[in-house]
């Protein structure tokens, strides 16, 4: 604190406005040069001290909360930019669906026939049973898939397009859009995403994507699409978790982060890699759990359940691993690093990633179990490979988004800190 | 006067103070205490929302200038805010000779 009553009042200021950091240094530019004004004339008429004209000054520019509330945008306004941030991740995972779809017809048609057991031709209730009928499919139909691709790359174009027009329009009128607490966005994306998947997994056979009963490629997609949108989904509600656990740490510690070493980057950034893991690992026997319930009643076959419980233990042991090193760090008293941002992501993308290639390439899509038993475990597997290739690419593209902020936002004038807005998932402006 | 019927009619007095000629934050909000006799006395710096708005509406512009090693921001009314301005001091106009009219304070 500088003693000077305006600096205070305008520290008061920004700590209570809840809009866009190019607004809010506008707003406070703009405070400042109305209380000094203010005080110099004060000064002059009233013969007062300094101190005293500045806090007359104050007293007639209003209480600091009563000026930010007046600032805060109307609760539609917060909504429609809530809603517009999440149509990049929207758009992102569509692309990514498509992607993910047109590598697998085309390893489908160019390695003849890679298969992973029967597929499921059609699917019924008998009571309260699913009912599943198995055959094989043949050739993929190209065309149908491609339509479906098509579409998926539309879809995402008009969500993008959509998004920047309205922003650009945003940003003329001098407004841009409002700002956002920390993991708002990634909170409302998870409602669409898990939506998608429950609805996926609900509508007989699961093929909100297409309707494509004979390409066994496109097949892969409508499963793999089914377990990320709800993975990608939950990925999207946990991150929101720890967006706004984060904001509450720092605006409580409020001090800057003293520098740290290599190394202790170096620890951080595994820390946070098995943290995620762990947290995939979890998530893959949970959606397993459901699948099976779903494809086997309570018949679960062994083999399963040695794979599920597999998953849980390696979950548990990258958990524990990384909060026995975290303990451990806070008791010798050593400073946590802040990392970079989207660095710890970045390596968790690459990290997912070689664990779907390695699936893919080397082990036949068995690396979490060589199961061919039910409909239910090739879900399992067809997913958890499809579910780490878009999830790994969801998050490298927000560790991309996060590092391109971070630089931004330290050429900033002033080097005033730019607020994390929505620490998201999507691309959010 | 009461504050909240201050604030419904704060564009109308924004946009008149400003038909005089562009003018930063600090003098609008001046003139309008002056011409009003110091009856409009409202928070100063809840003002500047409504001068944003009011903007953002298009009815006025704004530029950034330097003052006394400071930034300052000038605001000027648009041809759409005379257009508004002109519009809404008929409104006013009839409105009040129609309030004056039923309290019997006009011939």
């Amino acid at each position: 604190m500088s003693g000077d009553p305006v600096d205070e009042y305008l520290a008061e200021l920004r700590a209570g406005l809840r809009t866009t950091p190019a607004r809010t240094a506008e707003i406070l530019a703009e405070a400042e040069d109305h209380l000094r004004e203010s005080a110099a004339v004060a000064k002059r008429g009233g013969h007062l001290s300094e101190a005293a004209a500045q806090r007359a000054a104050i007293e007639a520019f209003g209480p600091a909360r009563r000026v930010t509330r007046a600032h805060r945008p109307s609760v539609w306004a917060f909504a429609a930019a809530a809603c517009l941030r999440t149509l990049p991740l929207v758009a992102a995972f569509l692309l990514l669906s498509a992607l993910a779809g047109a590598l697998g017809l085309w390893r489908e048609i160019t390695m003849s026939g890679r298969s992973y057991g029967s597929q499921v031709i059609t699917e019924h209730w008998d009571g309260d049973r699913r009912v599943t009928m198995f055959g094989d499919f043949g050739t993929p139909h190209l065309g149908q898939a491609v339509a479906l691709f098509v579409g998926c790359v539309l879809a995402a174009v008009l969500l993008v397009a959509g998004f920047v027009i309205v922003r650009r329009r945003g940003d003329r009128s001098g407004h841009g859009l409002v700002w956002l607490p920390p993991g708002l966005v990634p909170l409302v994306a998870t409602i669409p995403l898990i939506a998608f998947g429950m609805i996926e997994w609900q509508i007989p056979p699961g093929r909100v994507v297409g309707w494509l009963p004979n390409a066994t490629g496109a097949y892969e997609i409508v499963l793999g699409s089914r377990f990320a949108a709800v993975l990608t989904g939950i990925g999207c509600a946990l991150r929101a978790v720890a967006v706004m656990a984060d904001g509450r740490v720092e605006a409580a510690s409020g001090s800057p982060v003293r520098r740290v070493s290599a190394s202790a980057y170096a620890i951080e950034t595994a820390m946070k890699a098995c943290q995620m893991l762990g947290g995939y690992l979890l998530l893959c026997a949970l959606m397993a759990t459901l699948g099976l319930n779903l494809s086997l009643g309570a018949s679960v076959a062994w083999p399963v359940t040695t794979a599920i419980a597999g998953c849980v233990f390696a979950a548990v042991l990258l958990i524990a691993g990384f909060a026995a090193v975290r303990q451990r760090r806070r008791r010798s008293g050593l400073p946590p690093a802040r990392l970079p941002r989207g660095l710890a992501l970045l390596v968790s993308a690459t990290l997912l990633l070689a664990l779907a290639f390695a699936e893919y390439e080397f082990f036949a899509g068995d690396v979490m179990g060589r199961i061919h038993v039910s409909s239910g475990a090739a879900d399992l597997i067809l997913g958890s490979q499809w579910a780490a290739v878009l999830m790994g690419t969801c998050v490298a593209l927000r560790s991309l988004a996060s590092v391109v902020k971070w630089y931004l936002a330290r050429g900033e004038a002033g080097g005033r800190q730019a607020a994390g807005d929505g620490g998201d998932l999507a691309p959010a402006g | 006067m009461s504050r909240e019927r201050l604030k419904g009619n704060l564009d109308l007095l924004l946009l008149s103070v400003l038909s005089a000629g562009p003018a930063h934050g600090y003098a609008v909000i001046t003139a309008l205490r002056a011409r009003s006799g110091g009856t409009f006395d409202l928070p100063e710096g809840t003002v500047y929302p409504a001068l944003h708005r009011l903007e953002g509406a298009g009815l006025l512009s704004s530029s950034w200038g330097d003052a006394d090693g400071r930034r300052r921001r000038v605001y000027a009314l648009t041809g759409q805010g005379e257009a508004a301005l002109a519009e809404q001091r008929t409104e006013w106009q009839r409105f009040s000779s129609g309030i004056a009219a039923v309290l019997g304070w006009q011939a």
